[in-house]
């Protein structure tokens, strides 16, 4: 596997349990841990370090930043999957009643909400939402998915 | 709808505006399909007990289409089933209680089935509330921006069983996890065991038990290409290999 971001998962980031062969060694190089430090990384991934019956888990070279937004879509900050009313019910709340609807945990960081990147969550991205949602006018800015 | 089966129980409910313009039909459906058929974005698809694509059998479901299934239905697919929705006019799969006022239950239906030797495709579909949404034995569809949320056992739950050679299903641009956050936990992502080589490419994999689960017997493993994907927020691990 690679190019993927592995991140904020409970116990393990990857846990490879014991298999027939361990000698194997599974080809995880090229992701993003969340972390760009061998050792925390080590600490992510159960492998044969950690029992000598388990295959290896080759993590290294390892991406150090992510390669996605933490949402699937640039402005679907409530991480629905789409861009909707209910994405506009949250900028409205947010920006003008200052309440953070976002479900918990927040699949997307509040900075996704930022769709004309200005660097600031205000009245002008609601109406970018409003315009996206009602309107079918884009104006959205590409956000750093595209970078 | 074009239909050449013949076991379909069928029952028509019509709905009209105020004013007397049909709105919508509610089609009510079990039993198999042994010929070419064709459901439609038009009609609403009540599934009212299992629906079987035989071997000579082909399904089309076309975008905006809805399919709703009451609770222990599922649709089984031993020929071929085909549901090409597009970006903006999805077509949805989801419990029959999945309606405004409704409170659907995860799990309450069994989902779509792709059987030994069977072919599909669904491209932007949206799959919930299902045990596994889609189960995969021995058969190699193709799975491409789907949303699938509100499971039980699996997202996706594939089973090559000793099919030589390996099934290959391909996934693609899909969503996979759970949305209400009291499921977090519940479920995995992607199941695969035995000889399967899995293609899973720029998807979304998050808030579930486990994100992608590989299961191998002692000479019977799975093999996997996973790129471009996030895997996030899992409750125990992103991935997990393990071998019988």
């Amino acid at each position: 596997m690679q190019g993927c971001d592995i991140v904020n998962n409970g116990e393990y980031a990857y846990y490879a349990s014991s298999c027939s062969d361990p000698g194997t060694v599974i080809n995880a190089e090229q992701n993003w841990w969340g972390v760009a430090d061998s050792a925390s990384i080590e600490a992510m991934v159960y492998h044969r370090h950690d029992y000598s019956s388990s295959p290896e888990v080759d993590y290294i070279p390892f991406a150090e930043s992510p390669f996605h937004c933490d949402c699937g879509i640039w402005g679907d900050v409530t991480g629905d999957g789409t861009i909707n009313p209910q994405d506009v019910t949250f900028m409205v709340q947010y920006v003008y009643m200052t309440n953070d609807i976002r479900v918990q945990p927040p699949d997307c960081p509040l900075e996704a909400s930022d769709v004309n990147c200005d660097g600031k969550v205000n009245p002008q991205d609601v109406t970018y939402y409003v315009q996206y949602v009602y309107m079918i006018n884009d104006l959205f800015c590409d956000g750093p998915c595209a970078q | 709808m074009n239909t050449r089966s013949r076991a379909f129980a069928v029952g028509l409910v019509l709905s009209f505006l105020a004013f007397g313009q049909p709105l919508s039909a509610t089609i009510k459906i079990s039993g198999t399909i042994s010929g070419d058929t064709t459901w439609t974005s038009a009609d609403t698809i009540n599934v009212i007990g299992n629906v079987d694509i035989t071997s000579s059998g082909q399904l089309t479901i076309q975008a905006g289409a809805i399919i709703l299934f009451d609770a222990g239905t599922g649709l089984y697919v031993d020929g071929r089933l085909t549901g090409d929705g597009e970006s903006g006019d999805r077509i949805v799969f989801t419990s029959s209680a999945d309606t405004p006022g409704g409170s659907p239950l995860a799990g309450s239906w069994y989902g779509v089935n792709f059987l030994t030797g069977s072919d599909g495709l669904l491209r932007n579909c949206d799959l919930r509330y299902a045990t596994n949404c889609v189960y995969i034995y021995r058969s190699s569809p193709e799975l491409d921006s789907c949303v699938i949320e509100g499971f039980l056992g699996a997202g996706i739950n594939i089973d090559g069983y000793t099919s030589n050679p390996p099934i290959a299903p391909v996934i693609g641009g899909c969503v996979i996890g759970q949305n209400d956050p009291g499921l977090r936990g519940t479920g995995n992502g992607i199941f695969a065991q035995r000889k399967v080589d899995l293609t899973v490419s720029g998807c979304t994999i998050r808030n579930c038990r486990i994100g992608m689960e590989f299961y191998a017997n002692i000479s019977l493993a799975p093999h996997f290409q996973v790129s471009n994907c996030t895997i996030s927020n899992h409750a125990l691990h992103g991935i997990y290999t393990h071998a019988g």
